[in-house]
């Protein structure tokens, strides 16, 4: 039961919405997480156990970690993030290691080898293991009191609709209102399920019918170059982003009916003028998680403080900053990269950003000084476009390497890039020939437009919903139908549709 | 005093005003969410007539798995005495061609891969407005859950069902993009049955072994089961059980829950895993892929006695010389090209 399935949002959501309005306010966050668990027992069975074991170490972590002595208090923040930690890593990327670590005896003829073990990964740890360490560190900063009540904790770990993919809540976002209880509110309802209808049309209209295309392409890279693999590299980017970000407004909207208001998790990334940028628009939470946990105590941390007092004296300023940048941003994205998964073109994927955006500050003093030279405002729109034009070069490259099974598919991919790049295959029918009709391509295209209409107004801050909400009954009951009936009509589910399953909750 | 008690009476009005203000509000939400709700099923009702395979003439289009349902469903009315039900096991079992040509026996299978009780029910109603069969054969490999299929899973399935039954657009959503197919593509079926003539042999040795313990079916296979039986009372079809040989599928607990259950519902149950030896069965030939499903000699094998069956337990015409069928003899011809000559 995915949350893009006809089972989750038509039976599973209202019976919870049911009984969580039948129930007294005091007990509502109860039954939130009662049917919390349910929902993680019927996709994951006796894996729930992890899921207790780390509500357990996190709720007794963050009770031990509130008072005493400040050596005290670090000691057991420590045991308990590694013992996350360490479940994760076991789990995630034991296989991994050992296979590498074999590989590496074997080169060295050393007669020695670890065992190799894959391990059953229970959903949404990957998720769930950052927003458990997130709320330690913040009892550990004093940033939050330490919650009392284990099941309003246990809630916030297992909350259904973001036990999956996220967003990777803060404790002070969410447990708040989770804990609340408040009333279910009409208004809340609609925009909910408008917001989850938004979503089915991302992924079932839009991603899942592109899924096809991606996957002809790189299951046949071999067969592949040229502007192919553009498609391949734009087509998987496009799905990638429709996935996800449906999967997110399905979540947001599930969320918004109980009145919960989770953190948005994209905002526009194809706006982005920089790859930093579009890490501040892409996959929000998971940015802003490695910022607060990483990346600033790395910063604050003795090594960069010793470089800091030692750049001072010897090295320029734009030294100084460039490698305090470096000091701080290489864990973050090595973090980044072995977070979705343990595979080495993840680990590129990762480091692949942390060059791009090295490059992009070292060049960053040089571009300002070319732009006052040559008279350039740094609010021209010919410019920005140009700057966005180069991000989305960043953005498909990066996704092509990130798709590709092994680093070796993606190098293959990317020296094939450059081999007879003819343009004409983009009209003279070969894309027909990757699963995809005309009306197909067609129905792709339209979406794509509609959705792009409606991001520009997000960009605006202009609240879509609430505008539709203002409109007359029968202009309402127009788009909703509109909305049921494009999912319904052009989505691509049930006989003659492969079932895809959300990407992101095999992270 | 007086004042004070106007504004008690002031106060009290309009917190009554504001109560029944609050439940106007309500009433009007519920009366606007069912007038909502009502116009969905309503456009959802007429899309699914609209997305018809049949009134489109696009049966062949749909997919793999509905075809033989969709062209027994849009046979002309009261042509099928035998109609086969189940999942792939039902349309490697039975050879509706044989029937006909050895003794004009009006058979039919609505057979899927996969197909599972509740679509059996659902199929046989649907069978039933045009059709009525003196019998109705129904494979019993659907009646067990595959995999991790789990009681939950079949309600889920079930109700699934019930919705595309109830509005055939989610079954059939995709009929803008369909084409015709090509028509050289049904000279190759006959009234559901194709010619499988792979061989994978069977090297397990004997699967069924003697033992009173029973794989339990769920309660909803048992809830469908009932229902069939309750359709098959009220059109006076009647209905067997038959169980393919099958040992990849098929095990004496199987056996043992399929008999209890045709007792119980007065059904006649034949399980041909227990006489593949008076059947001729050679599972180092009649196998398609290793003991899940007969091939074509395994098929003809298990008809002949089928038909043996019938015979003796029915009355069934010999429709051959009967006009209404001449459309049957001309594909049967057509179909007798694609077979294997002795």
């Amino acid at each position: 039961m995915a949350y893009h399935e006809s089972m989750y949002f038509l039976v599973f959501l209202p019976v919870v919405l049911i009984g969580y309005q039948l129930a007294p306010k005091r007990v509502r966050f109860g039954v939130l997480l009662f049917f919390s668990y349910c929902f993680y027992f019927l996709l994951s069975h006796r894996l729930i156990v992890y899921l207790l074991g780390a509500t357990t170490i996190t709720y007794l972590t963050g009770r031990l970690v509130a008072t005493g002595e400040k050596k005290r208090r670090k000691t057991i923040l420590i045991v308990g993030v590694w013992l996350l930690l360490g479940m994760l890593l076991v789990m995630k990327y034991s296989g991994f290691f050992a296979e590498n670590v074999n590989a590496l005896f074997g080169t060295i003829n050393l007669g020695l080898r670890l065992p190799v073990r894959r391990f059953l990964l229970p959903l949404g740890i990957s998720f769930y293991t950052l927003s458990a360490i997130g709320y330690m560190a913040d009892v550990y900063w004093k940033k939050i009191e330490p919650e009392k009540n284990i099941a309003k904790l246990a809630l916030f770990l297992s909350f259904f609709p973001i036990i999956m993919e996220g967003p990777i809540c803060m404790y002070s976002d969410t447990a708040e209102t989770l804990a609340k209880g408040e009333d279910i509110r009409s208004e809340n309802l609609i925009r909910g399920y408008m917001r989850i209808g938004w979503g089915l049309l991302k992924k079932v209209v839009i991603a899942d019918r592109l899924y096809v295309v991606v996957q002809t392409l790189f299951d046949g890279y071999a067969s592949y170059h040229g502007v192919m693999i553009v498609v391949a590299a734009v087509s998987y980017t496009v799905q990638l982003y429709m996935e996800f970000s449906g999967c997110m407004d399905i979540v947001i909207g599930s969320a918004e009916c109980f009145g919960v208001t989770l953190p948005e998790n994209f905002a526009q990334p194809f706006v982005s003028k920089n790859a930093s940028e579009f890490w501040r628009r892409w996959h929000i939470s998971l940015g802003r998680w490695f910022k607060t946990y990483i990346f600033y105590p790395v910063s604050m941390s003795k090594l960069t403080r010793k470089w800091n007092r030692f750049a001072k004296k010897h090295t320029s300023k734009y030294i100084k900053l460039m490698v305090a940048s470096a000091i701080a941003l290489f864990p973050v994205w090595v973090c980044n990269g072995l977070w979705h998964g343990a595979n080495w073109s993840y680990l590129f994927y990762g480091m692949y950003y942390f060059v791009v955006i090295m490059i992009e500050l070292m060049l960053e003093p040089a571009v300002k000084k070319l732009c006052a030279a040559w008279k350039i405002a740094e609010d021209a729109a010919w410019w920005n476009v140009l700057r966005i034009l180069k991000t989305w070069v960043i953005i498909f490259t990066g996704e092509l390497f990130f798709r590709a099974d092994t680093l070796g598919i993606g190098m293959h991919m990317f020296r094939s890039l450059f081999h007879d790049f003819s343009i004409q295959k983009l009209w003279d029918g070969t894309l027909l020939t990757l699963g995809l009709g005309r009306v197909e391509i067609g129905i792709i295209l339209v979406s794509l437009l509609i959705v792009g209409v409606v991001n520009h107004f997000r960009e605006q801050q202009i609240d879509v919903r609430g505008v539709i909400l203002q409109k007359r009954l029968p202009v309402r009951w127009l788009v909703y139908l509109a909305l049921i009936f494009v999912v319904l009509i052009f989505g691509a589910y049930g006989p003659g549709y492969q079932e895809v399953d959300l990407i992101y909750a095999g992270f | 005093m007086q004042a004070s008690e106007n504004k008690k009476i002031e106060k009290k009005k309009s917190v009554n005003t504001e109560i029944a203000n609050t439940k106007n509000v309500r009433h009007g939400i519920w009366l606007r969410v069912i007038s909502f709700a009502v116009v969905v099923i309503l456009l959802l009702i007429a899309s699914g007539k609209l997305c018809d395979p049949i009134r489109l003439g696009l049966q062949d289009s749909v997919s793999e798995r509905e075809r033989y349902l969709l062209h027994l469903l849009s046979e002309p009315e009261e042509m099928v005495d035998v109609a086969i039900l189940g999942d792939s096991e039902s349309y490697t079992l039975v050879s509706t061609y044989q029937l006909w040509k050895e003794a004009g026996i009006a058979s039919y299978i609505g057979g899927q891969s996969g197909q599972w009780i509740g679509e059996s029910y659902f199929s046989l109603k649907k069978i039933l407005k045009r059709q009525s069969p003196k019998v109705l054969i129904l494979e019993t490999n659907e009646f067990f859950s595959r995999g991790d299929a789990s009681v939950i899973k079949d309600a889920a399935k079930s109700a699934q069902e019930f919705a595309r039954q109830m509005f055939p657009i989610l079954k059939y959503h995709r009929f803008w993009k369909m084409e015709p197919a090509d028509p050289k593509l049904q000279t190759t079926i006959f009234n559901g049955f194709e010619l499988r003539a792979a061989v994978a042999p069977y090297t397990g040795g004997v699967y069924m072994h003697a033992t009173d313990d029973r794989t339990p079916v769920t309660f909803i296979t048992r809830y469908y089961l009932d229902k069939i039986k309750r359709l098959r009372d009220a059109h006076g079809t009647k209905l067997l059980f038959v169980t393919a040989p099958s040992p990849v599928n098929h095990t004496m607990q199987r056996h043992n829950e399929v008999q209890a259950l045709a007792d119980a519902l007065a059904v006649p149950y034949l399980d041909l895993n227990l006489n593949t030896e008076e059947l001729g069965i050679d599972w180092n030939l009649d196998t398609l892929d290793g003991g899940d499903h007969l091939n074509y000699t395994g098929c003809q094998k298990a008809t002949a006695y089928l038909q043996r069956y019938m015979q003796t337990h029915y009355t069934l015409p010999d429709r051959r010389d009967d006009v209404r069928y001449e459309a049957w003899n001309k594909q049967a011809e057509e179909f007798e090209k694609l077979l294997p000559q002795p």
